[in-house]
C-alpha cells in the first residue's frame, strides 16, 4: 500500500525541505495522480508533468548548460517515469523518484558525451538585471566590470561543466535550486555528510577557476 | 584571521555569482509544449526493453558510487584472468596440436629449410579412401586441387611482358 507523501505544486520555486507540504483542498495530491496515472490515466500524468517540469528541466538545462540536451532529457525521463510508474512503491515522494530517474539519465548521457562541451544557454531573464546580488557584483571594480551579464553567465557556465558530475549536480541543487542537504541525500542515494563534503569541494573548485571575478 | 574573511567573502560572491543560474530562462512558452510533447510521446512510441533500463540504472550508480565501481572493476578483472588461466590449462595440449604449428604443416614450412624449398604438397592433406569417394560424389566442392606443379605467381606471367608505350605528348588541336 502506497503511504500518502505529497509535495508542493508550485512549479519553477526552489525546492527545499519544505517540499513535503500538503496540496490545497481543490488540488489533486501527487499520489493520487500517481495511482490514476498508474491505471494509464494520461490526464493525471499531464498533470503531474506540469507540476515538476520546470525543477526537473533546471536541474538538467544546469547539469548539461544546453537546452536541447535539457529538452531531450526532461521528455525521457518523464517518459521513462511513466513506464517505470508500475515499480514506484511511494517509498520516497514522487518528486524525489522522479529525479533520481532525471539524474541517471543524465549521468549516462554526459558519460556518453565525455569532455565535448556544447553549451547552448537560455537567455537571462528582464529580472537579471535587477537582482541586488548580481548589481554588486558587476558594480564593483574588478575584472567582471567590463563584463556583461551574458558573458559572465557563459564564465560561470564553463566553471561548472569543469566540474565532476557529482559535484556538479549538488551544487545545482542546493547553490541554485535551494534543497536541502536531506533532500539531496535521497536524491543521490548518499549520505547528508557525503552532500555536505562534496558542496563544499565543488565551491572550493569553482572559486579556484572563477578567482578573478570574485575578488 | 583576515584569510578566514576572505574566505568568507569569496564565499558569498560565489553565491552571488550562481544566482545568475536561476534567471536563466527557456523560451517562452516551453512549459507549455513540454506536456503535450510527453503525453504525444507517451502515446505513439513503443516501450523500450527492460534490459536497456536495468543497464542504464546500474551505470548510473557506478558513477556516484566508487566503491561499487571498484568492486565491479575488480570482479570483471578477476573473473577476465580466472578465465584465461582456465582456457590455457583445458586447451593446451590442443593448441600445441594444432596442425597449423605442428614441424612440417603448410603454415609452419620452416622444416623445410634443409632443401630450400617450400613443400607445396604439404598444403593439400593426404587424400584417403572416404575423402575421395565423399569428393567424387559431389559435383562442386571446396576442397583444393591436387597438382605437383607450384603454384603460378602473380608476376610469373607473360603479361608482365607485355609492355606498352604510352605517348603524354599532347595532340594540337
Amino acid at each position: 500500500m502506497i503511504t500518502e507523501n505529497v509535495s508542493i505544486t508550485i512549479p519553477g520555486q526552489a525546492a527545499t525541505s519544505q517540499l513535503e507540504k500538503p496540496h490545497p483542498t481543490d488540488t489533486p495530491s501527487d499520489l493520487s495522480l500517481v495511482n490514476k496515472a498508474q491505471n494509464e490515466d494520461l490526464a493525471a500524468y499531464d498533470e503531474l508533468v506540469r507540476r515538476y517540469q520546470e525543477r526537473i528541466y533546471a536541474t538538467l538545462y544546469h547539469m548539461t548548460s544546453n537546452h536541447e540536451d535539457a529538452n531531450d532529457l526532461t521528455q525521457e525521463t518523464f517518459i521513462k517515469a511513466y513506464r517505470a510508474l508500475k515499480s514506484f512503491k511511494g517509498d520516497s515522494s514522487f518528486y524525489t523518484w522522479v529525479y533520481r530517474i532525471a539524474v541517471n539519465k543524465t549521468i549516462n548521457f554526459l558519460k556518453q558525451r565525455k569532455n565535448k562541451l556544447n553549451m547552448s544557454l537560455n537567455d537571462l531573464d528582464f529580472n537579471a538585471e535587477h537582482d541586488p546580488d548580481l548589481v554588486s557584483l558587476i558594480s564593483e571594480k574588478t575584472p567582471r566590470r567590463s563584463l556583461g551579464l551574458a558573458e559572465l553567465q557563459e564564465k560561470l557556465n564553463e566553471a561548472l561543466q569543469k566540474l565532476s558530475e557529482p559535484h556538479r549536480l549538488v551544487v545545482t541543487l542546493h547553490d541554485v535550486q535551494g534543497l536541502a542537504h536531506e533532500e539531496i541525500g535521497k536524491i543521490m542515494n548518499c549520505n547528508v555528510g557525503t552532500v555536505r563534503s562534496r558542496l563544499f569541494y565543488a565551491r572550493q573548485q569553482l572559486q579556484a577557476t572563477l578567482s578573478d571575478y570574485l575578488k | 584571521m583576515n584569510h578566514s574573511s576572505d574566505n568568507q567573502d569569496s564565499e558569498q560572491k560565489l553565491k552571488s555569482l550562481l544566482a545568475l543560474k536561476k534567471h536563466e530562462q527557456p523560451p517562452p512558452g516551453y512549459f507549455d509544449q513540454l506536456p503535450n510533447a510527453v503525453i504525444h510521446r507517451l502515446r505513439t512510441e513503443q516501450p523500450p526493453r527492460v534490459n536497456s533500463i536495468w543497464f542504464e540504472n546500474f551505470f548510473a550508480k557506478l558513477a556516484f558510487e566508487p566503491k561499487l565501481a571498484y568492486g565491479v572493476g575488480l570482479m570483471v578483472g578477476a573473473s577476465a584472468l580466472i578465465t584465461g588461466s582456465y582456457f590455457v590449462q583445458s586447451k593446451g595440449p590442443e593448441l600445441a596440436n594444432i596442425p597449423s604449428l605442428r614441424p612440417g604443416s603448410p603454415l609452419n614450412p620452416s622444416a623445410d629449410e634443409d632443401s630450400g624449398q617450400l613443400n607445396y604438397m604439404s598444403l593439400v592433406p593426404e587424400p584417403t579412401l572416404a575423402s575421395t569417394l565423399s569428393h567424387s560424389s559431389k559435383l562442386f566442392t571446396n576442397a583444393p586441387v591436387r597438382s605437383l606443379a607450384p603454384p603460378s605467381f602473380l608476376f610469373d606471367g607473360p603479361a608482365l611482358q607485355q609492355v606498352h608505350a604510352v605517348s603524354y605528348r599532347t595532340q594540337p588541336y
